[in-house]
């Protein structure tokens, strides 16, 4: 394999990496399509036959755009949402009409994928993963094996849930701290303890770069001592703006940028639990571990065995 | 208590470039003959406009009584006490007193509120006590409020203040009675209540309210700042200690937040509005500083140092070592984890507010209020001090799963307000 596309269906969007080996080089591309289905999954637990159809519309749409990018495979997965909806799996089997191989990760699956993409020691048990999804956020670490936590704080879930706006009014995003903070204290182990965490999602180091620079933070701390109390001064200055500015904080992304207080709200909830005075941010996500599986197997840790389609 | 005391009372209502009042040189001259009348062998000076605007109440003369209160050679035991009644006025982070010869052009011709507290600091007095019915027309503010500077300066040299009204407000004058509302009530409470800070500040806040709502005056509270906090059981006459009955459950309203997010001007406006007992942690640090004065550094350094020896909950434990039992207090400017949760874990009733202003919005405050001359800093240098402020643990109390964040931009009044709804006071629960 040469080039390949993952498409990686969320509960807010579709994102599709393009990934090339050049010259022993891993040049990526991404996309990203919305599918707005994360209001309605938190609301009726179900896709739904409308959201359904707007997957397989927008998996075609990938499937092509793939194709005419010049991929030789394509590898589909879907995550938390394909997990919780009732008819996840009937929405799973239909996408899999467009996509052969497609198919749902299991939590341990998405960690283990992530863990393997951004640690380069297999056994390191001072580092805890946090993968931020739209729907639900994994919580990895090393502890006689991999651990794997999974629980349904996404950004975009709690959007559909508590929100009656794209930007939480002050009183939601109180209740939205509160019902986090429960989450945590019943799912998170009391001794577990790492000093550093590293979090991510497609864009979350872009974000977090963006970010400093909007509220001029990156020349006054420097950007090379990224640590948990950043992030929450990156959570209040979030809050501090009004939903009308939230966007230019990161334009690249607005739907991200929208839920960015919330992520970096559960990044400093996570790193204050486990007592992490460091956390990293990382462009690392399922994709990109997904991607190196497949371009390099010999050399990447196969962590999660899946299929790929070969495309025309 | 055998002990020596001192009077210096300044009333000024006739201006060569201010518009004249009508009742401060009678609340000068009655809080003189009061104090006479308590205080047997007080040592006083009355200065007085006495109807014309070079009759006595001139920048020279003011400033010579402030000199000869400063070279008293007082001792523990001993109380000062400074009265003001005219104009005040801020600018550039500096509270002045209007003399009768001032100039509006020249606020160097006007008396600093820091060259009375340093006489009062140097008079050698154990018991300093500040009295400023002032700022009594809207006029004379500017962005900075009057009386946020002296407030600063009194909890950092433990001199107590009594403040005629709050942040926003006039202090209003009643000539059917022939006295300022405030200092009329002032009077009354030396007579109905034990002269306690404590017992003052409670029954003036009430007696102006009520003095306002029968008189059709505008919404005018009292302020007072009591550092250190022991003293605001002290009686202001005796400098005897007043026990206090004991009292139910505390309600605690713990307030954190970065410099410049508002802690202060909230924290003093909501104390006198709802009947908290103000309480600003940084003046215990300041006691600390005090006591170590051959320190090298800066503050920051200093209570770095202070928490390596000491623990990050330290100045939390001085609060809770000198705390009187008030039944309602407001705690401004916990700074770490460890001293928010000590607070916590106290029998309280408590509810912690983040109160936070992005760091554009308080740089602009800092520009305003004068502290660049102090300081000098530029906006990075602000957000980078501000940073390590933060990382001392306070920027991690925000995402406390109960504490309330609260973004102080769109005014005073509104974030009075959503706090006072969250605490139940604005329905007076």
């Amino acid at each position: 394999m040469k080039k390949v596309a993952i498409a990686d269906f969320g509960s807010a969007r579709v994102k599709l990496t393009v990934a090339q080996l050049r010259a022993d080089v891993i040049h990526w591309d991404c996309y990203r399509e919305e599918l707005n289905t994360a209001r309605q999954l938190s609301t009726s637990l179900a896709f739904g036959e409308e959201s359904c159809l707007r997957l397989v519309a927008a998996a075609e749409r990938i499937r092509d755009f793939a194709q005419d990018q010049g991929c030789d495979h394509m590898i589909g997965v879907g995550t938390e949402a394909f997990r919780s909806a009732s008819d996840g799996e009937d929405a799973a089997r239909r996408l899999s009409r467009i996509l052969p191989g497609f198919r749902v990760l299991s939590p341990e699956e998405e960690g283990a994928l992530l863990f393997s993409a951004v640690s380069g020691e297999p056994g390191d048990n001072q580092m805890c993963v946090v993968d931020v999804g739209g729907a639900s956020v994994q919580i990895v670490w090393i502890d006689q094996g991999l651990k794997v936590i999974s629980l349904p704080l996404g950004p975009g879930l709690l959007e559909g849930a508590f929100q009656a706006q794209p930007w939480a009014a002050d009183s939601e995003f109180q209740r939205i701290k509160e019902y986090i903070d429960k989450r945590l204290t019943t799912s998170l182990p009391q001794t577990l303890r790492r000093s550093r965490i590293v979090f991510g999602s497609t864009c979350m180091a872009e974000f977090i770069r963006s970010a400093m620079h909007h509220f001029s933070i990156d020349e006054a701390v420097g950007a090379d001592q990224p640590n948990t109390d950043l992030m929450a001064v990156l959570m209040i200055e979030m809050r501090a703006l009004k939903a009308t500015e939230v966007v230019n904080v990161y334009p690249q992304n607005p739907s991200f940028a929208m839920g960015a207080d919330k992520t970096l709200l559960i990044v400093s909830m996570i790193a204050g639990r486990v007592g992490a005075n460091t956390a990293v941010p990382t462009d690392e996500s399922i994709s990109t571990a997904i991607a190196r599986q497949l371009l390099r197997p010999a050399t990447g840790q196969q962590s999660v065995t899946l299929s790929a389609c070969r495309l025309q | 208590m055998n002990c020596r005391s001192a009077l210096c009372a300044v009333g000024i209502d006739e201006y060569t470039s201010y518009q004249t009042l009508a009742c401060c040189v009678a609340d000068a001259r009655q809080i003189t003959t009061d104090f006479r009348d308590r205080l047997p062998g007080l040592e006083f000076t009355l200065i007085t406009s006495n109807g014309l605007p070079d009759s006595g109440a001139d920048k020279a003369s003011i400033r010579a009584a402030i000199d000869r209160m400063g070279g008293l050679g007082l001792c523990e035991s001993d109380l000062v006490f400074f009265y003001f009644a005219g104009h005040g006025f801020s600018i550039n982070g500096r509270d002045y007193l209007v003399c009768s010869d001032t100039l509006r052009s020249d606020p160097e011709s006007a008396i600093a509120t820091d060259y009375v507290m340093a006489a009062l600091h140097k008079s050698g007095a154990g018991t300093a006590v500040v009295i400023v019915d002032a700022c009594r027309i809207k006029e004379e503010r500017d962005s900075s409020f009057f009386g946020m500077q002296t407030a600063e300066l009194a909890r950092r040299q433990g001199i107590i203040v009594f403040f005629g009204c709050s942040p926003l407000e006039v202090s209003q004058e009643l000539p059917k009675i022939g006295h300022g509302v405030f200092t009329q009530a002032l009077l009354e409470s030396f007579r109905a209540v034990n002269p306690t800070p404590w017992e003052i500040d409670k029954y003036a806040i009430a007696r102006v309210r009520e003095l306002c709502a029968q008189n059709k005056l505008k919404d005018q509270t009292p302020y007072t700042c009591i550092a250190p906090l022991q003293k605001a059981v002290l009686n202001i006459f005796t400098g005897g200690v007043v026990a206090l009955p004991a009292t139910g459950r505390r309600k605690c309203i713990l307030l954190l937040g970065p410099s410049n997010s508002g802690k202060t001007t909230f924290g003093q406006y909501f104390a006198s509005k709802y009947g908290y007992v103000h309480i600003e942690m940084s003046s215990f640090v300041w006691q600390r500083r005090q006591r170590n004065l051959g320190f090298p550094g800066a503050v920051p350094e200093f209570i770095e140092q202070v928490w390596r020896q000491e623990g990050k909950d330290i100045i939390a434990k001085d609060l809770l070592a000198s705390a009187p039992e008030a039944e309602k207090v407001f705690v401004c400017g916990a700074r770490t984890v460890e001293e928010i949760e000590l607070l916590r874990s106290q029998d309280w009733n408590c509810q912690t507010i983040f109160l936070y202003a992005s760091s554009s919005v308080r740089y602009e405050r800092y520009v305003k209020s004068g502290q660049m001359k102090t300081y000098d800093l530029g906006y990075r240098d602000l957000v980078s001090r501000d940073f390590r402020e933060l990382s001392w643990g306070l920027a991690r109390a925000a995402t406390m799963p109960d504490v309330e964040l609260i973004i102080n931009h769109d005014g005073l009044d509104e974030a009075v307000e959503q706090v006072a709804r969250l605490t139940g006071d604005l329905k007076g629960q």
